[in-house]
This record gives C-alpha cells, structure tokens and sequence, in this order.
C-alpha cells in the first residue's frame, strides 16, 4: 500500500523549507551600486565589475598589495585575562573596563518614553563601498553616501516609515571623481531617495513568495529584533554572551563575526536600554576585542572603538562614547587601515512621522 | 498560487489595444529596456525585483552566495538587455531564467544545502526526545521538511527548476515557461510528475526513517 502525502502538506514542507533567510541590505545596496556603474558605462560595454563577487566579505583586491601599510593601532595590542567573579573575561582589560563603564551610564538605564502620538526617530549616516574596474586596468572605488531614516511608532503594530537616500556624494578610494567621469562610469546619478511604509517595521513582507502580509511570521533575529525576539534574550552579561556567540554564523571569520552579529543589533536602534547595557558588558567576554582606536571618530563623534580582526585582516570595530554610553556606530576596516563601510546611528523622539529631530 | 496569464497579456489590461498605443502608461512588468537611459530604467528594475530574487535565490544556495548572484543576474541583464522583448514577456520571470541559469554553476553547494537541512532535522529529531517534548504536529512537520530536503537533492535539475519557480518565486506556468524556455504544456506535466514522485517519494521514505528508528 502507497501512502502519499496530500498536496497540502507538501505545499506546506515546500513552504517552510529555507523560510528563515534573510536579506542583507547592505549587500543588495552593494550590487544596486556595481550595477549603476555599470549601467552608466553603458554603451562601451568595458566596464567589468568586481570586487564582491567572490566572497562578500572576505578578501579584497587592494588587500591582495604586497605594499599594504600596517594598520596603527592605538590601545592594547595584545589580548588580556581579566577575571570577572568566576568566569574568565577574553577582551583585553581595557576594552572590558570601558565597556564596563558605558554600559552602567545612565542612557542605558531607561530609554526616553515615545508618546502615544509620538515617533522614534532611527537616522543612520553609511558609507558602503563600491568597486569597479574598467578593462583597460584602470580601476576605481569609492565610499558612497547612504541615509536611512526610520520612524518607529509607539506600538510596534501602527504604521512605521522608512526612507533610503543614495545622496550621490562619495568619498574616492581609489581613481577621482574626475577620472571616474572621464571613464564614463558616473552618469547623472544625483540624489534618489525611497520611502517604505508598514506596520511593524515589517517593510518587506510583500517580497517574500508566498506573499506575507506585515507583521505575519515576520523574520526577526540580531538584524530585525522585534519585540517577541528581545523578550527571548537574556539580560545576563554572560548569557546574553553565549547566546550571541550561538546565533552568529560561523563563517571563517572566527570572533569578528560575533561583533558583526552586536553591531548589526546595535545599529538598528532599536534594542532597549537593558539589552544595549546588556550587550555591552556581554562583549566583555569576546575574545580577542581590544580598543582599536581612541578617539574614534566617526561622522563628527567620538568614542572608543573595539575591534576585533577577522582571519582576512579585515576588522569589525563597534564605537561607543565609554563617557555618556552612547553607541555611535560602527565601521570594517580593512587590513591597510582603509574603512570599507561605516554607519552612525542617531536616535531622537519626534512629533511625526517623516519629521527630523532638530540638530 | 497567482492566476494564470497569457504571453502578451497584462493583468487588468485588454491585450489587444493598450501595448500598442504610444500614448499608454509605461507597463512597469514591461519596461522598455533598450532605451536610452539604462541606468533609470534598471535602478527601477532593481528596486522591484532584487529582494524577493535574493530570497529565492538564498533559499537555494545560501544568502552569501545569493548576494553575488543577485548582483550578477543584473548586471547579466543589463548586458542582454536588447533581447528582451516586452510583447512577449513580464520582466519578471525573464530575470528568473538569467538567474537560474547562474545557479547552475552552484549546483553542487545547493545540494550540500539540502543534505545538511536533511542531516540537522535528523540530528534534532534524536534529541528531541529530551524533558522539552515538542508537539506531535510540530515534529511531523519539521520531520516532513527533512524528507523534502532530501528529496529536492535528488530532483533532476530541470524538474527542481520547475518545482522551486512555482513555489518559490510563485510564478506561473506561463512564467516558468518563459524563464526556462520550454513550451508551457512541458511545464505544466513537468510540475504535475514532480509533485506527484515527491508526494510519493517523501512518504516512502518517511517509512523508511521510521522503520530504522524504531
């Protein structure tokens, strides 16, 4: 006798096989970029882009130059032990001290209350790097200047707003804007900006197949903490430690990673005062953290970066001001010191939605 | 399941008249994209398009791979863009068939993908008769996933193209016909004899499992 499975409940295992991906936009802001370029370059049809193809993460070209220069590091250099009660601390004893003292400010004991007609502001300021090579050898890259804006409602459930900006400005790595223009790989490509709206900050259900509707079996995690997965985390420094360590990948970027996994969180806006505190103190136990920079600036605030290296010499570094306890934001840098990404997050309450917080 | 559409035929539009008439709005499932501004036109395509492609394609190869991907389907597109012919197709499933295409070359990695979905379900279906008994649906389910995994592995190409089109980008038979290149009638048995074995397949080898393990 053949027993078979009902249509359903093969739609169903259909349906739920590989649900749980999730989309880096920064990746996919990555490739909207390769692709402008090229697609200005159009019709020469020289233009061949590279860079990420690869590994997303993993080694670049520029790396790959014997005449890399050594990347200056300030703070410690060489991880340290530190006890804390039983339980071996792994960063170096100056990052977990600071990381101590931000935690146990005051902005990370109570957050400011949003107001039933009122909206979290979220603005965060990135510079993604864009590379390409025109077949002639000559090459280019350079930091583009990315906006997103986001207003978070009261309740998690009422509408919420994104808006993306692609300002047009950018910081050249390699080539000048000059020669890029000259290359006729920049065509007008001023400023273009995009607005998102839904409940729940669940801005993308709709591209999912089968279609969701927002809020519905929304995708959550260290990148899209919703409230139902921050209710999960522990707020036991050491907990909350092994938990993360648990969720990052294991990608061959070794504890890098596990900071890539805190800032991702960090940088959404919207971890409450006990997580980020939390947090902070969980890093106290990453092996291998160690301040990379002090003063780190970033966008025109200072703070301490932790960083850690990746097994590519690329390096993760979280800012944070170890005086107020904000978290400024955060950047990878690669092996020659050059910032291959960069975001600072800023969080004010505001009147309305789409309104920006006076400066 | 979205409804099925005819080549040349855009939904809630009459076929015959509006394509033709230089005066219609721009279809968006049919842009023009040999025109002279390739950058708008595909800034445009890849705002509508690139994140459920990346969700299609993560489910298959992983979301780093999926990455690239996405960034190459584009950039493939933007190089054929004088082939596409928006008479005859949405844009849509015309960016499915470039990307499956660059699947192809992934081929191994997808199957360690399902193998692994397979092995870890396994791994936790023997622990999870711990203190924290799951429910019975729950298990059947999950169990149900593991056996799919394994047995997406052992598709033909060509028969999981078909089956993961469908369900996962969700288009139609028209669509996956145009994507693939192949007559929509092929699809249509393709799909039918695919569910059919894996209705079949899984359940057998759902016996199987069971019969080892008890």
């Amino acid at each position: 006798m053949r027993e078979m499975w009902t249509e359903d409940k093969l739609d169903e295992a259909l349906t739920t096989l590989h649900s749980d991906v999730e989309t880096d936009e920064q990746a996919l802001a990555r490739a909207r970029a390769q692709l402008m370029v090229a697609a200005n370059a159009e019709p020469e049809r020289e233009l061949e882009v590279i860079g990420h193809t690869a590994t997303s993460r993993g080694k670049r070209w520029w790396l790959a130059s014997a005449a890399a220069v050594a990347t200056v590091v300030a703070g410690a250099l060489v991880s340290q032990t530190i006890q804390f009660g039983d339980t071996p601390a792994m960063a170096s004893a100056q990052a977990a001290e600071l990381l101590n003292r931000a935690a146990s400010q005051p902005i990370n004991a109570t957050d400011p209350p949003v107001g039933p007609n009122q909206y979290r502001y979220i603005g965060e300021h990135a510079w993604w790097v864009t590379d390409a090579v025109v077949t002639q050898g000559k090459r280019f890259s350079y930091l583009g200047e990315n906006v997103q804006e986001t207003w978070e409602p009261a309740a998690w459930g009422q509408e919420w707003l994104q808006r993306r900006t692609v300002t047009g400005e950018r910081k050249w790595i390699t080539g000048t804007e000059d020669e890029a223009r000259k290359a006729g790989i920049l065509g007008d490509s001023g400023p273009s900006t995009e607005e998102f709206r839904a409940p729940c900050g669940d801005f993308f259900a709709s591209d999912n197949q089968p279609v969701r509707r927002p809020c519905d079996h929304q995708v959550d995690g260290w990148q899209h903490p919703t409230p139902e997965w921050l209710a999960t985390l522990p707020r036991d420094p050491k907990q909350l430690y092994d938990r993360l360590r648990e969720d990052a990948p294991r990608n061959g970027r070794g504890n890098a990673e596990v900071l890539v996994y805190a800032a991702d969180a960090l940088r959404t806006g919207l971890l409450p005062a006990d997580v980020r505190s939390a947090l902070y103190r969980a890093l106290t136990y990453l092996p291998g953290l160690e301040i990379t920079e002090q003063p780190a600036n970033l966008d025109g605030h200072k703070g301490t970066a932790f960083g850690i290296k990746d097994t590519a010499d690329e390096r993760q570094d979280v800012i944070i001001d170890p005086v107020n306890g904000q978290f400024i934001g955060e950047r990878e840098v690669s092996g020659n010191g050059t910032v291959l990404s960069s975001t600072s997050v800023a969080t004010a309450v505001v009147g309305k939605m789409g309104e920006e917080p006076a400066s | 399941m979205n409804a099925i559409r005819h080549p040349g035929q855009v939904p809630g539009v009459n076929p015959t008249t509006e394509r033709t008439s230089p005066d219609s709005p721009i279809d968006p499932d049919r842009p023009d994209l040999a025109g002279p501004s390739p950058a708008r036109v595909f800034g445009r395509l890849f705002d509508q398009h690139s994140r459920a492609l990346h969700r299609y394609l993560a489910r298959r190869v992983g979301a780093n791979t999926a990455d690239d991907l996405v960034a190459e389907t584009f950039l493939v597109a933007l190089q054929r863009r004088a082939s596409y012919d928006p008479d005859r197709a949405a844009v849509g499933p015309w960016l499915y068939g470039i990307a499956t295409n660059l699947l192809r070359r992934h081929l191994r990695q997808e199957l360690r993908g399902y193998a692994a979905t397979s092995r870890l379900a396994t791994a936790e279906s023997r622990t999870g008769d711990g203190p924290e008994a799951r429910v019975p649906d729950r298990v059947d389910a999950d169990h149900r996933v593991r056996l799919l995994a394994d047995a997406l592995g052992r598709l033909n190409p060509g028969d999981r193209d078909v089956l993961l089109l469908t369900s996962w980008a969700g288009l139609d038979s028209t669509e996956v016909a145009e994507a693939l290149g192949i007559p929509v009638g092929t699809v249509r048995s393709r799909l039918h004899r695919v569910r059919k074995s894996l209705r079949a397949k899984a359940s057998v080898a759902a016996r199987k499992t069971e019969d080892r393990d008890a």
